[in-house]
């Protein structure tokens, strides 16, 4: 279960987000889309409990949250196993995420500035998968993936997270095919979000 | 580091000695008195003299741990005051203007204080200490501000326990901060404990040697215990860095490549 109600959030002397409720559908993939600067990061960052709501409350039975940021967010001390690892004390699963991830190299021993900014973003995708999530935020999580590797990428990700509470911030129509649920945020300040039908097309 | 580069720098060291032993035996020459500056192979002689007498070693080791000592209190002052000062609004207020008034004041009157405070042994870890600190403070502090604010949303996000952020986030931040204090403040803690054993003369201590040279007039004695001193502030400044570097190597607190980061 994830309802927000009544949310109302005050940003530096701004209203984001005004008196907004919503019952997110549960083991759903529910896009949300709407124009750029709107507030889809802070609702989301709201709901992962980084912002607290100026008015409102969150109801959430999750336990755990992964969140998939716009950028990767690696700790630059760690490889890229330590980094998946700090969040999933079991070794053969961090490496196993690695290794669907990066089905032709073996980077767990690199740390952040040796690898590409598509490789780091990746790394993060594994790090949020190997966390195995109840909620799974995700904040345009394949940008800077070229074509075929975000085709790839993307196909494992809602494979995996199948049956899960995700919700997917995106300025990509092609991620919409994952999705059961399509929001548009409606206003400005943020007052409500208007549902579409969509199907889903995915390759399951 | 590869041979060639260890001899390179070998050579440096030795080029560097023998310009500046040279200007020194030449300006020696000119004076012609070793009651003024004596020359190099004088102090040579009295530092070999020194080197056989017993008394040395004592006075030598009881100065470098009286020193040290005074430099592992203020590491660990200064690294919780920065803890202190980072983490609450009311104790920065009150502890940051305290931190920056001993910072400005001359160690001098420090010593001239204490000596009516404390044993003439304690007084040069103390002023040591005292010194060394705010160098500590600012450095980490200045670390603690530096964290990753995108880094503590993740630890937030994946509910890292307070152990896991304290040593996969906020140490590995701060180290390089904190090896740059420990750098600078080396030097500053030799020059400030031996002046304190200067003022304070504690039995066993190269500042009372210091004092009695400049007492009674011998000045290659004073030139010989100078010398000690720098050479002694320079093993210590590079074994410790070394054995700092690898520590922290080791724990894989430092990526690669940024292990010698410079603030």
């Amino acid at each position: 279960m994830l309802n927000i109600e009544h949310l109302t959030l005050r940003y530096q002397k701004k209203t984001v987000l005004s008196d907004l409720s919503y019952s997110f559908a549960e083991g759903k993939i529910t896009a949300i889309l709407g124009a750029s600067g709107i507030g889809k990061t802070t609702l989301l960052h709201v709901i992962s409990g980084l912002l607290t709501p100026s008015e409102g409350r969150i109801q959430s039975s999750y336990e755990r949250c992964a969140y998939l940021f716009q950028e990767p967010r690696l700790f630059p001390w760690m490889t890229a196993l330590e980094n998946v690892s700090a969040v999933c004390p079991d070794k053969a699963k961090a490496l196993y995420f690695l290794g669907r991830l990066f089905p032709d190299s073996d980077i767990s021993a690199l740390y952040p500035h040796e690898l590409s900014g598509g490789m780091k973003q990746r790394v993060s995708i594994a790090r949020a998968l190997a966390y195995a999530p109840d909620l799974v935020l995700m904040d345009e999580p394949f940008r800077g993936l070229d074509a075929e590797t975000r085709l790839a990428t993307s196909d494992l990700v809602f494979q995996t997270l199948r049956e899960k509470t995700v919700l997917l911030v995106t300025h990509d129509e092609a991620d919409l095919d994952y999705c059961d649920c399509v929001l548009h945020m409606v206003g400005s300040p943020v007052t409500g979000l208007e549902s579409e039908k969509s199907g889903r097309v995915s390759a399951e | 580091m590869t041979v060639k580069k260890i001899c390179l720098s070998v050579i440096k060291i030795l080029v560097a000695l023998v310009f500046w032993g040279g200007v020194w035996f030449a300006v020696s020459l000119r004076v012609n008195s070793d009651f003024f500056f004596p020359a190099p192979d004088t102090v040579g002689a009295e530092l070999w003299h020194l080197i056989g007498e017993k008394s040395f070693w004592l006075t030598t080791c009881t100065s470098l741990l009286r020193v040290l000592w005074g430099i592992s209190i203020s590491w660990i002052l200064g690294t919780l005051l920065a803890y202190l000062t980072a983490s609450s609004r009311f104790l920065d207020t009150i502890l940051s203007p305290a931190i920056s008034a001993v910072k400005s004041t001359p160690v001098a009157s420090f010593i001239i204080l204490a000596l009516l405070w404390m044993e003439r042994g304690i007084l040069p870890v103390f002023i040591t200490a005292l010194i060394v600190i705010p160098i500590v403070w600012a450095n980490v502090s200045e670390g603690i501000r530096s964290v990753d604010r995108n880094l503590v949303e993740v630890a937030t996000v994946y509910r890292f326990s307070l152990w896991k952020k304290l040593f996969r986030l906020y140490v590995p931040s701060v180290v390089p901060y904190f090896m740059a204090a420990c750098k600078s403040s080396l030097g500053m803690a030799w020059k400030a404990g031996i002046a304190a054993e200067i003022l304070a003369t504690p039995d066993h201590s190269i500042g009372k040697e210091l004092y009695y040279s400049k007492t009674y007039l011998e000045t290659p004695t004073l030139f010989a215990w100078t010398l000690i001193v720098i050479l002694l502030s320079l093993i210590i400044e590079k074994l410790l860095v070394y054995g700092l570097e690898r520590l922290t190597k080791k724990l894989r607190m430092i990526p690669k490549g940024e292990a010698h980061a410079e603030h």
